[in-house]
C-alpha cells in the first residue's frame, strides 16, 4: 500500500502539471527511464511517441503476468518478480506553448512498480521525479555449517528462532528535482532536490553466545529503513562562469527496534558450572538485551562551487564541502571538510592539460570503552575479576582509524599528433593519506601513492580504431593491519584453565607477527582495445591485464593477477534487423598467506 | 551472450537475448606443516585435505529473454514477453541454490 501511495503522489503531481496544460493539446516526448527494462526487457525501439508540437499523446497498457520458480529463488530470481496478476501502464506526454509534460506509471505487482514525471512550465519551472521499487531476496541461511563438535563436550551449535521467515525486502527510490528560473532573472536558478530511499522487509539477524559453547542464534529482524535527503541550491550564472551554493540535510531512520535476545549463561563447557563470568561482560544474568542494533543518524552538508571559464586561459572550477554526521544513538559526530580545484586548457598546437587537486579532512569523535569487569561467581577465582587475576585493564579510548588529512593531485597532459598518428596522453596521479591514529606499518601513518600512465589512441586506417593504455603505481605504506595474524605463542596443555601458566586469549593476540592486507604496494595495468567497422558490421575487442602485489610487512605476501578479454560483433544487415554476439573471459588469481590458529577453548 | 532484433515501426518488433555464464572459483589446498604442530598432533586429528573444497564455487547461469510487440493498428498493439533463467550450482556445500525462473506477460496497449 505504501508503494501505491507513492504512485498516487506522483499522479497528483502529474495532475497539477496537467492542469496547467488544460485546453492546450501538444505533442508527446520524453524517453522512459531505465525502469522499462524491469517490465518489458530491452525494447527494440524506445516506446516514445514523437509527434508534431501541439498534440497530447496518451496511451495505456493492461495485461497479465505469471511467474514461477522451481527450487531455490535466491540466485535465479534474486531481484525478479514472482507474483501473478494484472499489470498496467499509463503514459501521457505533451509539448505545448505552456511547456511540456511527461508522465509514466507502471504497476507490475505489489513488489514491482515504477513511475516518472517530468514537466516544465514556460522553462521557468522544470521538474523531474522518478519512483522505482523492486524486490531483493536475501536467502535464509540454515546455518548448518555450525555443527562441529569435539570429543570432550565442546560444540558449535545453532538455533533458528524464525525458521519459516523469508528474508527479503522491497527497495524503493523516490528521486525528485525541481528548478525555478524566473524570466526576469535568468541568471539565477533555484533548485530543490528530494530523495527518499527505503528498504522494507526482513533481514536475518545473528547473535553469538560463547562460554558455555559457541551458540549462534538467528532470528528475523524487521527492516523499515528510510534515508531521506533534502537539498536546496542556488546557482548564479554569468558569461564567464557561475557560483553555486547548496545545503543538504539527510536523515537515516530505522523504524523498527532492535531484536531482543537472552544470551546463554557463561558455563564451563564440560563441567557446566558458572566459572567464566569474569571472562564475559554479560550473559543470561542480565536477561534479554538489545541485539543487532541499527543506529539512526543525521547528516548536514554545505557545498559552495565557483566556476570560471577563463583564468589566464584556463577553465577553473573550485568547490568546498563541509559536512557533519551524527550517530543519534551514541551522539558521536564525524566532521568532513573538503576542497577541490580543477583547471583545464587546450592549446592550438594540439596540447591539452587538465589538473584536479583535492584535499579533505575527516575528524571523528573518540569514544571511551569502559569494560564491564564482572567477578567470577564460581570456581577457584570466585569474587575476582579478570583484571584482578591477570592484571590486564581492557578499558580504553578508541580513536577513529578514519581520522585523516588527504591530498590528491591528478595531472593529465595530452598531445594530438595528427589524424592517423592519433593522440598521446600522459597522466600522473599523486595521493597522500595522513592518518592521525592508525598505523599502516610500524611507525608509519602515511600512505603515499604515485601512479604514472600513458595511452595512445589512433585511427590508423579507415574503419579501424586502436587504443593502448598502461598504468603503473607505487604505494608507500599501503593500508595494512599490523600483527593481524600468525600468533607465535604455543601453549602447553594444562588440566584447568585457571593454571597461572595457561595462555590467555589476549596473549595469543599479542603474539601475532604477520601484517595482513588486501592492498597492493605496486601494481601494473595494461589495456588494449581495437575496433573495426565495415559497412553495417562492427567488431570490437578488449584485453586487460592487472598484476599487483604487496610484501612490505612481516610475512605479508599478498598478490593479485587477472586477465580479462572481451570480443563482440554487432551487425545490422538491414534497417529492420540486427544481431550481436559477445564473449567475455576473466581469470583472476589471489594470493593470500593464511595462518590457522588451533587451540582448545 | 548473443541476441537479435527485428523491427518495423507500427507493425512488428521481435527480440531475443541469450546469455550463458559459467564461473568457477576455489581455494588452493592447505595443511598445517609447522614443526611444533606436527610434533605434537597426530596427522589424523585434523584432516584438512578436503577443507579447501568447501568454498568451491562452480555455477552456470542461462538467461533467455524473448519479447515481441505486434501492432493491429497504429494505436492498438499487443506486447508479449517471456523470460527464462536457469541457475545451476554445480558445487553446492551446505545449501543448493540451484533454481529455475520463468516469467510470461502479455499486455494490450491503446494510444488515444
Amino acid at each position: 500500500m505504501k508503494h501505491l501511495t507513492k504512485l498516487a503522489i506522483i499522479l497528483v503531481l502529474a495532475s497539477m502539471a496537467a492542469t496547467a496544460a488544460a485546453g492546450d493539446k501538444g505533442a508527446a516526448l520524453g524517453a522512459p527511464g531505465p525502469w522499462i527494462f524491469s517490465f518489458y526487457g530491452a525494447p527494440y525501439v524506445t516506446p516514445g511517441f514523437w509527434a508534431a508540437e501541439g498534440a497530447v499523446d496518451t496511451s495505456v497498457e493492461v495485461g497479465l503476468q505469471g511467474a514461477s520458480v522451481d527450487d531455490s529463488p535466491d540466485m535465479v530470481a534474486e531481484y525478479y518478480d514472482t507474483d501473478d496478476g494484472v499489470t498496467g501502464t499509463a503514459e501521457v506526454s505533451a509539448h505545448q506553448g505552456w511547456g511540456s509534460l511527461y508522465f509514466l506509471g507502471a504497476y507490475q505487482s505489489a513488489d514491482n512498480q515504477a513511475a516518472e514525471l517530468s514537466f516544465d512550465i514556460k522553462r521557468m519551472v522544470r521538474s523531474h521525479t522518478s519512483y522505482d521499487t523492486f524486490i531483493h531476496r536475501l536467502g535464509h541461511d540454515p546455518m548448518t555449517n555450525l555443527e562441529s563438535t569435539s570429543t570432550n563436550g565442546k560444540v558449535v551449535w545453532h538455533t533458528d528462532l524464525s525458521p519459516d521467515q523469508e528474508y527479503e525486502y522491497d527497495y524503493s527510490l523516490l528521486d525528485s528535482r525541481t528548478e525555478l528560473q524566473l524570466a526576469s532573472l535568468r541568471a539565477l536558478t533555484l533548485g530543490v532536490d528530494f530523495r527518499e530511499q527505503k528498504r522494507e522487509g526482513h533481514a536475518q539477524a545473528y547473535t553469538t553466545s560463547h562460554c558455555d559453547n559457541c551458540h549462534i542464534y538467528s532470528q528475523s529482524h524487521r527492516l523499515d529503513e528510510k534515508t531521506s535527503d533534502v537539498t536546496l541550491d542556488a546557482k548564479l550564472g554569468w558569461t564567464g562562469g557561475y557560483l553555486k551554493a547548496a545545503i543538504s540535510s539527510r536523515e537515516l531512520r530505522y523504524g523498527t527496534p532492535s531484536v531482543s535476545l537472552q544470551y546463554d549463561q557463561a558455563l564451563h563447557p564440560e563441567l557446566q558450572t558458572p566459572v567464566f563470568d569474569n571472562r564475559l561482560q554479560f550473559d543470561s544474568e542480565v536477561g534479554p538485551v538489545a541485539a543487532d542494533l541499527w543506529s539512526n543518524s543525521d547528516k548536514d552538508k554545505t557545498r559552495i562551487e565557483l566556476a570560471l571559464t577563463d583564468v589566464l586561459g584556463f577553465a577553473v572550477n573550485a568547490n568546498g564541502v563541509w559536512s557533519k554526521t551524527e550517530n543519534l544513538y551514541t551522539n558521536l559526530q564525524s566532521d568532513y571538510t573538503g576542497y577541490v580545484l580543477t583547471a583545464a586548457k587546450g592549446w592550438q598546437n594540439g596540447w591539452r592539460l587538465r589538473w584536479r587537486g583535492n584535499a579533505y579532512t575527516i575528524d571523528n569523535d573518540e569514544i571511551f570503552i569502559d569494560v564491564n569487569d564482572r567477578p567470577a561467581v564460581g570456581g577457584p577465582l570466585v569474587g575476582q575479576t579478570f583484571e584482578d587475576v591477570w592484571g590486564v585493564d581492557f578499558d580504553q579510548t578508541r580513536y577513529s582509524a578514519l581520522d585523516r588529512d588527504v591530498f590528491s593531485s591528478s595531472a593529465d597532459l595530452s598531445k594530438r599528433l595528427g589524424r592517423k598518428l592519433g593522440t598521446l596522453r600522459f597522466i600522473w596521479d599523486y595521493q597522500t593519506i595522513d592518518r592521525e591514529n592508525y598505523e599502516v606499518l610500524p611507525g608509519e601513518f602515511q600512505t603515499t601513492t604515485n601512479l604514472l600512465g600513458a595511452s595512445w589512441r589512433t585511427r590508423p586506417a579507415k574503419g579501424w580504431n586502436f587504443e593502448a593504455n598502461l598504468k603503473v603505481a607505487d604505494v608507500d605504506n599501503a593500508f595494512m593491519l599490523i600483527d593481524g595474524t600468525c600468533s607465535t605463542l604455543v601453549s602447553a596443555a594444562f588440566p584447568t584453565p585457571w593454571n597461572p601458566d595457561t595462555a590467555q586469549y589476549y596473549e595469543f593476540q599479542d603474539a601475532r607477527i604477520a601484517e595482513t592486507t588486501a592492498s597492493a604496494s605496486s601494481w601494473l595495468k595494461g589495456e588494449l582495445r581495437a575496433g573495426y567497422t565495415s559497412g553495417a558490421t562492427t567488431v570490437f575487442g578488449k584485453y586487460i591485464y592487472y598484476d599487483g602485489d604487496n610484501s612490505d610487512g612481516d610475512l605479508t605476501d599478498w598478490s593479485r593477477q587477472s586477465n580479462t578479454a572481451l570480443l563482440t560483433v554487432w551487425s545490422a544487415p538491414t534497417e529492420t534487423f540486427n544481431w550481436y554476439a559477445t564473449y567475455t573471459y576473466m581469470d583472476s588469481d589471489l594470493g593470500v598467506p593464511a595462518c590457522i590458529p588451533v587451540f582448545d577453548g | 551472450m548473443a541476441g537479435l532484433k527485428y523491427g518495423t515501426e507500427d507493425k512488428l518488433q521481435l527480440g531475443l537475448d541469450l546469455s550463458w555464464m559459467q564461473a568457477e572459483a576455489g581455494l588452493a589446498p592447505f595443511d598445517l606443516p609447522a614443526d611444533n604442530y606436527v610434533a605434537t598432533h597426530p596427522s589424523t586429528i585434523f584432516d584438512f585435505s578436503r577443507t579447501n573444497t568447501y568454498s568451491d564455487l562452480d555455477s552456470t547461469r542461462i538467461d533467455t529473454d524473448l519479447w515481441a510487440k505486434f501492432w493491429f493498428k497504429p494505436n492498438l498493439w499487443l506486447r508479449l514477453r517471456y523470460h527464462y533463467v536457469d541457475y545451476s550450482d554445480d558445487a553446492p556445500y551446505m545449501v543448493d541454490t540451484s533454481g529455475t525462473y520463468q516469467y510470461a506477460a502479455a499486455a494490450l496497449g491503446y494510444a488515444f
